[in-house]
Parts: structure tokens; sequence; C-alpha cells
């Protein structure tokens, strides 16, 4: 739409965000050395991630004006709003509960905004009609509220933001109370809306698979601060941090004692050592963990090979069928499980009898296939999320 | 549904809901088991159990309610009712348009005393539901109704000290030099009435809209502001319309209270302000026209359930808003807050000055004070008629109060535990008394009364204010078992105890608070109530009615003494109470910002 898309400033910037409660100690956003800071490109569909009580909420209200940041900025468009009211920002959300109005019909939710924006009668209805029939509800204006499903309702607070034309859109975990076939259905139709109106999302969710489906980048957040930003298949294939790789379930986490000359690094654990070269975005990393990405990872049947460099024997723990490729948990010692995820095929031919639970296997990789992430406190790892058994044990 | 045939025989009696019903056509299938032998199976969902509470109602009111209406069809020849069926007495009212015009302007005013009510409550409620937060507002809805919890009729004598050409207004006017002669606004007369009425009426206007109010969705209000809503236009598009069913509740209650309220107009109407009510009541009076009387009761009736049905018509049916989410904005509101301590200084001057005044050492009831004595008091516990009629009200309290919780504790009961038609009519049945005047319940029963033959005494007061009590104490306790989770007993079962078991060691203990608050609210009903009272009352005086008895000849000082000291008792009792809930709120309060800081956005 905009000839000086390139030149012309981003969509959004947040610039060092904190949030400090008056009377209380701690950050509820950002900390004392450093804010939230993330800039998301016009037309880009970005998706903030993380558990429950990691900021992600919190950022996106600074963003929609409805907390005041204790420090930093928000700028839209190269325009300064951090102390613009809501009603005065080019910002509109689709709040987790939909807060849509009960006591007016779908098109009176949906014209609401116009209105507010004293749009005339005409064109509101024109744009009305065009926002419903954006969120596939052409024909639902005069419903209610309460005669809608779950999925409409998401649909009406769609249209409801959109109709605004929102510099950027604001999305907080809006499918979270939608039934899986409907969540995806709905993720493909954000994709689908951001396509064609260009629009700028930012979408808060806690789910990882849904923000590698849809976002363009993903800002993961920890305790109130952004741990890595990047786009799905970087963060896969290059997680910054043991956080990030065990949120996003990169693979199974390896840590163990570093041994590092120059680009050169070795972590030793008891059962394995894992050699490779850091990434230079590692070189200022205090402690390197690594990770053995699931699919990377091949099985075969053990034929008493003594383990090498880059294969490990162990016994077959449990093995799982979830929907796509088959995922097999090989415990390697009392320490140490290491998971694999094998396609179809690869289980056809290892023959399924071979990985039954308590089966011996050889576990291998190629060296260049081992990922080194920083070694992060594990401490605060997410709330609500299992911790692996491998990555609790106590550095070598 | 695959087989038609299959759920006319299956679906009733397995359906719990089904009630009455379930249990005759079980009664028909097997009827080797007696019929009480499987009710008393039936546990807690038994319909037997809201059986007395209703039967209570249903005597008590339904039929002296269908005489009522049956003696308006009556004439009174000689001061007697004579059984000879007659269309006269609606025909007198409406050929002479004096009546009308009473009931109309009686409308009028109670209308706009409501409005006003409504209207003046309104941006206090709203600031303490929106702008305070949760874990403070139990203390501002104490002290906002705090005054409230003392008698009717002293806060009616309160405004009486207020009025008047020697009321403390008029003479704080003219001793400030700001008018040369007492105003007549504030002098006896229907201003004062208006203003007495506002007062009184506030704390229901105040909770119903209150409680509309705080059921609002507070992402409901992100998201008007989001879509580019000014305060103002939050207020009008979406607070004002989401909170109009709590408004008009509000508005209504206040009607139906004001409307049958012949105490108020009596005392502070001074010359004109008799209202329709008095009308009403005179006709029962001195004038023994108890069959004109009973029309007029019926029209009175006829035209407050118009008046609901009209505005139940324009409002609407009443949309989910939500559910209490406990959230409040953060913004500061300087000048709802203002306006709220304003408001509770009015609230709290009368009863202020009333206390004041109760230790002036001055024969006279006012201003100036000459002096600080106790004297007044030593006077009330010196006063055995005074004693007396505090004992009768205490026996009326205690028995109304015991009867209505034996009967509405076990109909709530299980009217929490079922659905459908039969939780709906036990529970309209019980509920009914509550949203008509008492003044109607009151003639009802004399009238019933009056056709049985039966002289009226002590227990025709217990038993007027049992049909009071009894929904107060029933819907307290449903509301408290209703907001339990049911799944609670469903896990103690798991773990083994018997349904009974499960309800007395799960869901009793956590009711037991409604319980409690429904038992102490309806004794203060009890305590205070005047209008039924002195209706049905033989010989016997309870409080209200000496107080009433003496206000009407003269305020003396003693009797602001009495009020200072019921004010003071109350007082206590509730500082007492709400001591104990707000450390209690606090504690929460405290949890809650702990799980906001550990999981911002749980779901």
């Amino acid at each position: 739409m905009n000839t000086h898309a390139e030149r012309s400033p981003a969509a959004l910037r947040c610039t060092d965000l904190r949030i400090r409660y008056p009377g209380q100690e701690l950050y509820a956003l950002g900390s004392p050395s450093m804010g939230v800071s993330f800039t998301v490109n016009r037309g880009e569909l970005f998706a903030l991630l993380g558990p429950s009580g990691c900021g992600k909420t919190t950022t996106l209200r600074i963003i929609g004006g409805f907390i005041e940041p204790t420090t930093g900025t928000v700028e839209i468009e190269g325009v300064d709003v951090t102390r613009r009211q809501p009603y005065e920002r080019p910002t509109n959300t689709v709040f987790q509960s939909y807060a849509l109005f009960p006591h007016l019909r779908v098109e009176g939710n949906v014209a609401y905004g116009l209105k507010m924006d004293g749009v005339p009668r005409a064109e509101r209805g024109r744009r009305v009609e065009e926002a419903l029939a954006l969120v596939g509800l052409a024909g639902m204006e005069r419903r209610r509220i309460s005669e809608l499903s779950g999925g409409q309702q998401q649909r009406v607070a769609l249209a409801r933001a959109l109709v605004k034309r929102p510099a950027v859109l604001l999305l907080d975990e809006p499918l979270g109370a939608l039934d899986l076939k409907v969540r995806r259905q709905m993720q493909d139709e954000l994709v689908r809306i951001k396509q064609s109106t260009g629009t700028t999302l930012i979408h808060v969710t806690h789910d990882q698979e849904e923000a590698c489906a849809i976002a363009d980048r993903i800002a993961v957040m920890k305790d109130g601060m952004i741990a890595q930003v990047d786009t799905p298949e970087a963060l896969y294939r290059a997680p910054r941090n043991c956080y990030v790789a065990s949120f996003i379930d990169a693979g199974t986490i390896v840590r163990g004692r570093n041994v590092r000359h120059g680009g050169a690094v070795e972590v030793s654990h008891p059962d394995m050592a894992l050699r490779g070269t850091l990434p230079p975005y590692l070189n200022e990393a205090r402690s390197i963990a690594a990770v053995l990405p699931r699919n990377r990872i091949k099985l075969s049947v053990a034929k008493g090979s003594s383990d090498q460099g880059n294969a490990v024997r162990g016994t077959v723990e449990r093995f799982i069928f979830s929907g796509s490729v088959f995922n097999a948990h090989v415990r390697v010692s009392e320490r140490l499980e290491v998971r694999a995820a094998l396609t179809i095929e690869e289980v056809a031919m290892l023959g399924e009898e071979n990985l039954r639970p308590e089966s011996v296997v050889a576990l291998h990789w190629r060296p260049e296939d081992i990922v080194f992430v920083e070694d992060s406190e594990i401490a605060g790892a997410p709330r609500g999320m299992s911790v692996q058994a491998d990555s609790l044990e106590v550095k070598g | 549904m695959a087989s038609p045939g299959a759920p006319l025989l299956t679906g009733e009696g397995g359906s719990p809901t089904a009630g009455g019903r379930g249990g005759l056509s079980g009664a028909m299938r097997s009827a080797a088991i007696p019929l009480l032998g499987r009710l008393r199976h039936r546990g807690l969902e038994n319909p037997l159990l809201p059986l007395p509470a209703v039967l209570a109602v249903a005597v008590g009111f339904f039929a002296p309610l269908a005489v009522l209406v049956v003696y308006s069809f009556w004439p009174t020849e000689d001061g007697r009712i004579v059984h000879h069926w007659t269309i006269a007495n609606y025909a007198r009212f409406f050929t002479e348009a004096a009546y009308q015009r009473m009931l109309l302007r009686s409308f009028w005013l109670v209308a706009l005393a409501s409005a006003l009510t409504v209207l003046l409550s309104f941006p206090f409620a709203y600031f303490v539901a929106a702008k305070v937060r949760p874990s403070r507002r139990l203390a501002w809805i104490l002290v906002a109704i705090i005054p409230f919890w003392t008698s009717y009729l002293i806060r009616v004598l309160a405004w009486l000290n207020m009025f008047g050409d020697e009321g403390l207004i008029n003479k704080a006017l003219t001793g400030i030099g700001l008018a040369d002669s007492p105003i007549e606004f504030f002098g006896f007369g229907r201003p004062a009435i208006v203003i007495t009425f506002v007062y009184l009426l506030f704390p229901l206007a105040f909770l119903a809209t209150y409680i509309a109010i705080e059921r609002i969705n507070p992402a409901m209000m992100d998201a008007a502001a989001d879509l580019g809503a000014r305060p103002w236009r939050r207020l009008v598009t979406i607070t004002l319309p989401t909170a109009r069913s709590g408004i008009v509740a509000g508005f209504v209650f206040a009607f139906i209270a004001m409307m049958g309220d012949y105490a108020t107009p009596q005392l502070i109407g001074g010359t004109n302000g008799t209202l329709y009510a008095n009308l009403i009541t005179n006709q029962f009076g001195y004038s023994l026209q108890w069959g004109f009387g009973s029309t007029l009761a019926v029209l009175f009736l006829i035209a407050i359930l118009l008046l609901v049905v009209v505005l139940r018509l324009m409002v609407g049916g009443v949309e989910s808003a939500g559910e209490y989410t406990g959230g409040f904005t953060r913004r500061r509101a300087p000048f709802l807050f203002g306006y709220s301590v304003l408001y509770l200084i009015f609230l709290y001057t009368p009863p202020a000055l009333l206390v004041l005044l109760a230790f002036n050492d001055s024969e006279e009831t006012g201003l100036p004070f000459v002096g600080f004595t106790t004297r007044w008091f030593t006077e009330v516990f010196n006063n055995p008629v005074l004693l007396d009629a505090f004992w009768t009200s205490l026996q009326v309290g205690i028995a109304a109060v015991v009867i209505g919780a034996l009967l509405g504790t076990p109909a709530a009961v299980q009217i929490a535990r079922v659905k459908g038609r039969l939780r709906s009519f036990n529970l309209g049945m019980i509920s009914l008394p509550l949203f008509l005047p008492p003044l109607v319940l009151g003639l009802a029963i004399i009238v019933g009364l009056n056709a049985l033959g039966i002289p009226r005494g002590l227990w025709t007061i217990i038993a007027g204010h049992t049909i009071l009590t009894l929904p107060v104490v029933t819907l307290l306790v449903l509301v408290r078992l209703e907001g339990l989770d049911r799944n609670q007993e469903t896990a103690a079962m798991d773990l083994g105890a018997r349904p009974w078991r499960a309800f007395l060691t799960v869901s009793v203990p956590q009711a037991l608070p409604g319980i409690l608050a429904g038992v102490m609210i309806a004794f203060a009903i009890s305590m205070d109530e005047f209008i039924l009272t002195f209706l049905v009352t033989g010989s016997q005086q309870t409080l209200p009615l000496y107080i009433f008895g003496s206000l009407r000849i003269r305020v003396t000082p003693d009797l602001n003494a009495i009020s200072a000291l019921m004010l003071g008792a109350s007082f206590l009792l509730l500082t007492i109470g709400a001591l104990i809930a707000i450390g209690r709120e606090r504690l929460r309060g405290r949890e809650r910002v702990a799980r906001m800081l550990t999981a911002e956005n749980s779901p």
C-alpha cells in the first residue's frame, strides 16, 4: 500500500519497557538492568510466546495502553504513544475473553468503534459488512452475542477490532478457549487476514505450536524478559539458551562440564561427550549446554558395538505415536533420557518389535547436528512445564 | 433419542430434575415400594423439603390476599362488611376524581423520589464497584450500609429533627443569616417527604446498582476504550446499558417500598403530605370502610404490577453481564471520590445530629446545645412501657427468625439442587412476599383474620413477620449454596461420604456464613418492622410501635436517647462483624495479589 514501505518507520517499536508496581520490590516486567525491547515490521505477525506469568500479556496491555509502563516507550509508526489513552491509539485488541458487549448485537459490536470515531452511518454499514465477510460471518449482523458459538464470538471480536483498520492489531490469547479443530481453522484465518489486509499483528500465546504455525517471528519470554526473538525455524535450528530450547521442545538438553578451545567446545556428560564448534553468538556465554534435536537422532538396533563419540546405547522406555511421528524415549543411564523422533518409514525399517519398551537400541547422530545453547539457570524453568529429567541433573 | 419410545419410559423417573412428577410416574411403575419410603430415598432432593415453606406462604400470604380481593367486591354498611357482591367500591374509585388524583400524585412523587435515589446513588455505587480495589470494597459497602442498619422509624426521626420551621435546617439557615424567615421547602411537606425517602431508600438502590456494576466485565471497558470510547461515552454506551437491569431493579424496589409507606408521610408530610398509602390505611382505621379499603389496596397492587411489567418491557430481559471478576480500574477518579465522600457525609449527618441531641440537656429537642447530660438515657431505662415493648420485639424477632429458618433452610437446600418448573414454582412462591409492599401483606392478614373471626394478638405479629423473614432466609441460604461448586460434594462422595455426610461436612460449613447472615438480617428486619406490625397487632406494642406512638405526639429527648442506644448497638454489632469479615477479606486480597504476580494470565 505504502510505496515508501522500506523507508517508513517500523510498525511498532517497544524500547526498554519495565513495570514495577508501587510498594513491590520485584519488577513485574523487565529487570533493573534491562527492559523489554523489540521491533515489529509492517505486515508482520509477531508472537509473544511464554508460559503463564512471563509478562507477555502485560507487554500487550502496555502496547494497547491499558497499563502505563514504569519506564520505556512505545512507538507506533514512529509516533511515541506511551502516554496516550487506549482510545487515542491506532491499536485494537482482541481480548482473551473476547469482551463482547452482550447488550449489543453482532453489528452493534462491530460498529461500536466506528461510531466512536464518528464514521457516517452508510460507511459504517458497509465496513461492518466487509469486516464480517472477512471473518466469515457474512449475514450474521442481527444475531445476539449469546446465540453465537465460541468460535463465532471469536470472529466477532476479530471483526470488531479489524474494522477500525488498526496500525497494530493485538491478540491476547484469542484462540485459547477454542477446541483444537476450530483453533487450527482460526490460525489459518489469521494468516489469511494478515495477508489480505496487510495488518501488523501481535499475537500473545503460550502454545509454541500455534506460534510456530502462524508467526513470522517469535519473542520467547521468561520471567518478564525476552529470552530470544527469531523466526520459528531459527528458534528450532538455533535456540540461544536452555530455556528456549526446552520451551519450544527442541530436543534433549545435555548439560555437563565445558572444555573450550577458542571456537571449539566439548560438553562432557558422564554418559557422553558432545563436541562441536560454537556459533559466534555464544562466544560470550559463560556455560554451554548441548541439545540433541529429536528429528536428527537416528536409531538402530544395538548389535553389541561399543559406544563411539557420536553414538550411545540405551533402553527404550516409552514408544509413543503422536499422530505424525513416533517418539522414542530412550534411557541411556539414570541421569539421561534421550528422545528421538522417528518417521513411520524409519519405524517400519527398524521393525516395531525392536522398539518395544526394554529393547536395547543404539542412538547416533552427526556431530554437525548438535546444537549448542547457553546453559541458563534451570531453577527458573517455566512454571507448569515438566522439566526434563536430563536437564535437572547437577552439572558435571 | 434414537428410538422414539425410549424417553417416555426412562426419561422421567431417572431424571433428578423431574421433581414431584418423577416420583409419581415412579410410583405407578413400582407400587411395591411405598411412596413415602421412596421419597425418603430422594435425600436432599426430596420434593417434600420446600413444602412447609411453600405452604406457610400460601396460607399466610396468598389466602389472605384472596380474601382481600373478595372483600374489595363487598360493601361496608355501618362499619361492618356485608357479604353481598358488588362493584360499587370500584365504581366509587373511578367516579371520584380525588381518589385517582391521589393515586397519580403518589405515583409521581414516589417515582420522583425513587429516580432521585437511583440517580444520586449511582455515582457512589459506580465508584465502589469500579474504582475501589476489591479488598477494600467490603469496608466501603459496610460504611455506607451501617447508618441503615438501624430502625426505619429512627431514620425518619433523624429527619424529623431536621425539618420544620423549628427544624435544624431552617434554624441553621436563619441562624447564619442565609434566610430571614424559615424556608418552606425545608418545612414539613412534599419536599421533605422526597428528601427523607431518598435517604431511607438509598441502600436498596445502592446495592442493586452496585451488584450490577460489579458484574460488568472490566475487559469490556478496556475493549470500549480500545475501540475509541472516551470515559463518558463508555458510561453511556457500556456501563448504563449493561447495568440497566440493576438500575431498574433499584428503582422498582425503592418505588414499591415508598408506595407502601404510610408512616413517613404521616410524620413528615405535614398537612398536604398525605399519600395513597395513608388513604388506604385510613379506610381500615377510623373510616371503617374495609370493603373500599380492600378495593384501594387491590388497585394499588395492580398499579404496581403494571409499572413493573411496563419497565420490564422497556428494559428487556437480562443478559448475563458476566460473572463477578474482581477487576477494577487502577486510574484515580478524584471527582467520584469527592462525590462519594460527600454522599457519606449526607448519610451520617442526620444520625450524628440525633446522637448529639440525645445528650442535650434541654427539654426541647433541637439546637442550641445547652449542656451535656445522660439523664435521657436513665429515663429510657426507667421507662417500663418502653422496656416492655423492647421485650415484645425481642420475642417476636426470635420467634419469627427461628420459624423462618426452620422452614426456609430445608427449602433452600432442596431448591439449590434441582432445576425445572417445580424449582421455579417453589422459589417464586417463597420469594413473592419480598416483592410486594408489607402494607398489602398487613392488610391481607387483618382482612383474613376478620373473615375467620379470629382476634389479633402476639401470634399474628409473629406470623406476619415470619412471612417477611422466610424469603430472606431462604434466598440468602440459597445464594450461598448455589455459589458452591457442586463438584466438591461429588468429590466427597467419591472419597466415600454418603450424600448426607457430603452435604453436612462439605456444603454446610461453607454455607454457614450465608445461614448466619440470613438469620441476622431477618432478625434485624423483624426488630425494625413497623408498616405491617402496626396493622396486624392486637394490643401488643413492639419497640417501633412505641416509637411511632410517641413520635406522633411529640419528639421528646428520650426518643433521641432510644435512637442513640439502638444506633450504638447496631453500630457495635456491625463493626465487630465487619472487622471479622474484612480481616478475612484482606487475607484473601493478599492471596489475590500473590496470584496476580505469579500468574498474570491464568484463565
